[in-house]
């Protein structure tokens, strides 16, 4: 990573913390156990994400800034716009931000759970079968989302950028396949980690009608693959949870003619508290 | 064919529902030592606990004191499990045990249970690494059942699944 990345980096790192933003989390985070839910097992967590997606601060920093001082002058040229346009869509893609979500798991036996997940304009079900592996356990699963994008923009730090380009009525649909290996510890102690790719087929659309541009819909896949580590510490009914999800993301939106590649590195941290009943 | 594909989809649904009761009720047949009888007031298992309540009844001529220890449950891997009385029972009866050491209050005194009366004994087996209820049969060891100080010298209790319940540690 350059110096001019690592500090964009902490540029938006320090925008969430201080400015409190809450934007869009994606839909990445397992935050349970490899083992499934036995039958009749019920599981509700409480899971906060943290979803830093490298490619868009590098947009933000190194491309949008001088754009958006030409824009407030009134002086935007055409390849502003279409910095300020792919800025706004890279960023509202990969979704950077802050959110939280409840998952609210059952085990139907047979070593198979479900789990529902709503919260951040996600909408998820989620489907596993486990194995047993004398103390370890293990899980593949798969897992269908449909985000909303209600909450995508409403991230203070971005304003400058959607003030002149607007990105809304988001659809996308997530849907993922992912494996998990862990071990559990007495009633207190769990580490899993695991590999999931994510298929993101979506709609979006792109208002940049104050820069002199005009209004376009995109319609685009993203695909993410990568894995996750995640532990947690409690005792019986109560734990702990906390997860690192490191994704690389691949996919290309074309706006006004012109394609913007969004393929980057997505890392996103997620803690909450996690009740097994 | 729509009508074998609803049919399948019925029983896999049941089947399902059957693996995602919590609470299996088990029964045993009472067992019969020389001074007492022992039998299966309610065996509630779940996935982790089995609640097990136990009536020890006088079958002598005489008076007995009963003392219950600690039970254990083992399961058919060989797995033992302690039984453990409610957290406030135990709390209560360490308490008296710490101040009658101390002489501050008397030595409680053992129960004693009349001819043909019954007392009852509920214990909690916990065992977090297998499914309790997914055992066709689970023994309840009674050595630690001690009348007049000596062990009751009673047969194993078997506590038996209801019948229909899914069966397998890999449910």
């Amino acid at each position: 990573m350059s110096t001019h990345e690592s500090a964009g980096s902490l540029a938006l790192v320090s925008c969430l913390l201080s400015l409190g933003a809450v934007g869009c989390a994606m839909n990445v985070s397992e935050a349970r156990s490899a083992r499934v839910l036995r039958g009749g097992e019920i599981q509700v967590s409480e899971v906060n994400n943290v979803v830093v997606p490298t490619r868009a601060v590098s947009q933000f920093v190194k491309n949008v800034q001088p754009s958006i001082d030409a824009a407030k002058a009134g002086s935007v040229t055409d390849e502003q716009r279409d910095k300020l346009v792919g800025a706004a869509t890279a960023i509202a893609l990969t979704g950077p931000g802050f959110g939280a979500h409840t998952d609210i798991g059952v085990g139907l036996g047979y070593r198979y759970d479900v789990q529902a997940r709503l919260g951040n304009g996600i909408y998820a079900l989620s489907l596993r079968r486990g194995f047993d592996l004398g103390t370890w356990h293990a899980a593949i699963g798969t897992r269908a989302a449909y985000n909303s994008g209600s909450v995508f923009l409403d991230i203070d730090y971005l304003d400058d950028v959607v003030e002149y380009v607007k990105v809304s009525e988001t659809k996308r649909f997530d849907g993922q396949l992912f494996g998990q290996v862990g071990k559990e510890w007495g009633e207190w102690g769990k580490l899993w980690f695991g590999a999931k790719g994510m298929w993101s087929p979506l709609k979006v659309r792109v208002d940049a009608s104050k820069v002199n541009g005009g209004v376009d819909t995109v319609h685009t896949t993203l695909w993410h693959g990568g894995g996750f580590v995640g532990g947690a510490l409690g005792y019986r009914w109560i734990h702990f949870v906390a997860e690192v999800t490191v994704l690389g993301a691949s996919g290309k939106a074309t706006v006004f003619g012109r394609e913007y590649d969004l393929s980057g590195v997505v890392v996103a941290p997620s803690w909450g508290l996690m009740g097994t009943f | 064919m729509g009508k074998r594909v609803n049919l399948a989809l019925c029983a896999l649904l049941l089947s399902g529902c059957a693996a995602m009761k919590r609470t299996w009720q088990f029964s045993a047949p009472a067992v019969s030592g020389a001074a007492v009888q022992v039998g299966l007031k309610q065996a509630d298992v779940t996935q982790k606990t089995a609640f097990v309540t136990f009536w020890v009844r006088n079958i002598s001529s005489q008076p007995v004191t009963v003392e219950a220890g600690t039970f254990s449950l083992r399961l058919p891997d060989g797995t033992e499990v302690s039984g453990k009385t409610a957290l406030l029972d135990r709390g209560y009866e360490g308490a008296v045990g710490l101040l009658a050491k101390t002489g501050w209050v008397d030595e409680p005194k053992k129960p004693s249970l009349a001819p043909g009366k019954e007392m009852e004994v509920a214990l909690a087996f916990r065992q977090y690494g297998h499914d309790l209820r997914r055992h066709p049969t689970l023994t309840v060891a009674l050595d630690a059942l001690l009348v007049n100080g000596h062990p009751a010298q009673l047969p194993p209790l078997l506590l038996h699944a209801p019948a229909g319940a899914p069966m397998g540690e890999d449910i």
